[in-house]
């Protein structure tokens, strides 16, 4: 193990404390932004709340008050993520336990094929399917609905959902299968009993993985929902592109969407990078 | 046995169905839609146009450029983003104080909403509020009209994109240095290697194949740059900032002009492919199966 003396050691740290800076300062300047009263705003870098400007909850009150779509678009968001969330879990975790448990052979597609098959779906630009998804939907009356959302991020989150569940079933022992087996289990309870148990950390890493990308996603919801479906990204964007000069109220849209997931990793964080980093670099 | 081959088909057959349905059909339906012409909304039915789409792309400046601003994009953010994330894993890799901290604080970026973290740079870049030209200001400089120039708003972009994903090269390669095998850096510093002859001539050549794989996995990713550009310059001043998602949305969906979308769309699945498949067979390569 490398050691370092004290001198490098807190070189080191200050060289860390100032990338820190660098990662908090723009959220903290956006954050600071929803406080401060407008004459605050174009007055100059106003920073520290009390001492530098008085911060106001006027620009939060007017957000909740006025705009009536920030709130549509909260519920929007967690409909179509927890749903798509829940369906890319369920969906990819089967697909998982199937590929890590049974031998398949679809044409010349083996096992592995199979699972890269599922992972590469990934990889496509979102514009080259949202095209024709778009017309699909136009036909089959699910644009600017709910449940066309959560259908799109259902297949846009499964290629990932089905990916870490494998690794996390791949690390389950097949010889308590064997031996569950042997002591006549079925598969039904195989499954519920032994696989699902141990495979619980990482069903609850995936299904947040999943949840935070269908909550930030912004192309699909761009493309397929323009007013009664639309989501917390949108709202942002679309007052951001329309408005300029609103500052404090997109500044607070902002804050609202980006505010679970602060949430969450501040809470889970360890858990969480566990999760991201399921069978890497080994 | 009859019911375990059942059991074992249904459990492939959802993920299967949906990707067949809602990603490979749509995949070959753009393909179609980029040989030929449909104007949706105009009610002209689809028409077989050959390559002509493809041959209209090549003489079009305002896709060149957009094809331009994404390499450029890719290029600078994913290079800063490794060198910048390689430094912060090797320096958590050193056990400073506060480690545990650092990791989590570290990561925030990329949890976020890049339409969010577009706006919270757009915000710090304004010309009259942001915090950039306040602190220009207090050194006695005069304000930069930042988004109104194309450099400028481009290196604005970049900014927003190298602050939200150097985590991600970060958090992936200090996961792989902790699966580093330590006895070859012990037996270095026996021999009296400095620390950064450990690193140069012992980690990183253990880091190259986990290096090589993210930085195609943020290309392939960045190559598709939309949200912070749509948010911070909206493709502007004119098009200058434009990347090729952004045009062949404004194409399709702006003017639906569906098969022109359709064959930038598709140049574009090209280069993610091209990036792509180096990686699959590396993981390939990687991964063994029971």
């Amino acid at each position: 193990m490398i050691r370092l003396n004290s001198v490098q050691r807190w070189s080191l740290f200050v060289a860390l404390v100032l990338w820190a800076i660098i990662v908090i300062f723009p959220l903290y300047w956006m954050v600071t932004t929803t406080f401060k009263l407008r004459a605050d705003i174009y007055a100059g870098p106003a920073l520290i709340p009390w001492v530098d400007f008085v911060p106001t909850l006027e620009h939060w009150a007017r957000v909740v008050a006025r705009y009536q779509q920030v709130t549509r678009a909260m519920a929007n968001s967690a409909v179509a993520g927890l749903a798509s969330a829940a369906a890319a879990t369920f969906i990819g975790g089967m697909a998982g336990y199937g590929l890590t448990r049974f031998q398949y052979k679809l044409g010349f597609l083996r096992n592995r094929d199979i699972a890269f098959w599922i992972l590469s779906n990934r990889v496509l630009p979102p514009i080259v399917l949202v095209l024709p998804i778009f017309i699909m939907f136009r036909t089959a009356g699910l644009v600017d609905s709910r449940a066309g959302l959560a259908i799109v991020y259902t297949m846009f989150n499964l290629p990932i959902a089905a990916w870490l569940m494998l690794e996390y079933f791949k690390q389950i022992p097949i010889d308590l299968d064997e031996s569950a087996k042997v002591d006549g289990a079925t598969y039904m309870q195989i499954l519920t009993r032994i696989a699902l148990p141990l495979a619980r950390p990482g069903i609850i890493a995936t299904f947040l993985v999943c949840l935070m990308f269908a909550w930030n996603e912004f192309i699909y919801a761009l493309i397929l929902t323009f007013s009664r479906a639309q989501t917390l990204p949108l709202v942002v964007a679309g007052q951001a592109t329309q408005h300029g000069p609103q500052w404090w109220d997109i500044a607070v849209m902002a804050t609202i969407t980006i505010a679970p997931l602060l949430l969450v990793t501040i809470l889970l964080g360890n858990r969480l990078i566990a999760g991201l980093t399921a069978g890497w670099g080994q | 046995m009859q019911k375990t081959a059942l059991t074992r088909r249904t459990l492939l057959l959802p993920a299967v169905v949906i990707l067949l349905g809602l990603s490979i059909f749509p995949l070959l339906f753009s393909l179609a839609l980029s040989f030929g012409d449909w104007g949706l909304g105009r009610g002209i039915p689809y028409e077989w146009r050959g390559l002509s789409n493809y041959a209209a792309l090549l003489a079009d400046g305002r896709y060149r450029n957009a094809a331009f601003n994404t390499v450029l994009y890719v290029v600078v953010t994913v290079s800063i983003q490794y060198v910048l994330g390689l430094a912060l894993a090797w320096g958590l890799f050193l056990r400073p104080p506060g480690g545990r901290i650092f990791r989590v604080l570290f990561i925030f970026p990329m949890m976020l909403a890049p339409v969010a973290v577009g706006y919270m740079w757009r915000l710090m870049f304004q010309s009259r509020i942001g915090a950039a030209n306040f602190f220009l200001a207090a050194l006695g400089f005069e304000p930069v009209r930042w988004l109104s120039a194309r450099w400028f708003a481009m290196s604005v972009v970049m900014m927003a994109e190298i602050w939200q994903w150097t985590p991600f090269m970060f958090l992936f390669l200090y996961a792989a240095l902790m699966n580093v095998p330590t006895s070859p850096i012990d037996a270095a510093l026996v021999d009296g290697a400095s620390r950064f002859q450990v690193f140069r001539h012992i980690v990183l050549p253990m880091l190259m194949p986990i290096s090589i794989a993210v930085i195609m996995l943020r290309a392939v990713e960045a190559v598709k740059i939309l949200d912070t550009v749509y948010v911070i310059t909206h493709g502007g001043p004119g098009n200058t900032t434009e990347s090729l998602t952004m045009y062949g949305y404004n194409v399709g969906l702006q003017y639906f002009n569906l098969g022109y979308a359709a064959a930038i769309a598709y140049t574009l699945l090209l280069v993610v492919v091209a990036i792509a498949i180096p990686v699959i067979i590396f993981f390939k390569k990687e991964v063994s199966y029971t």
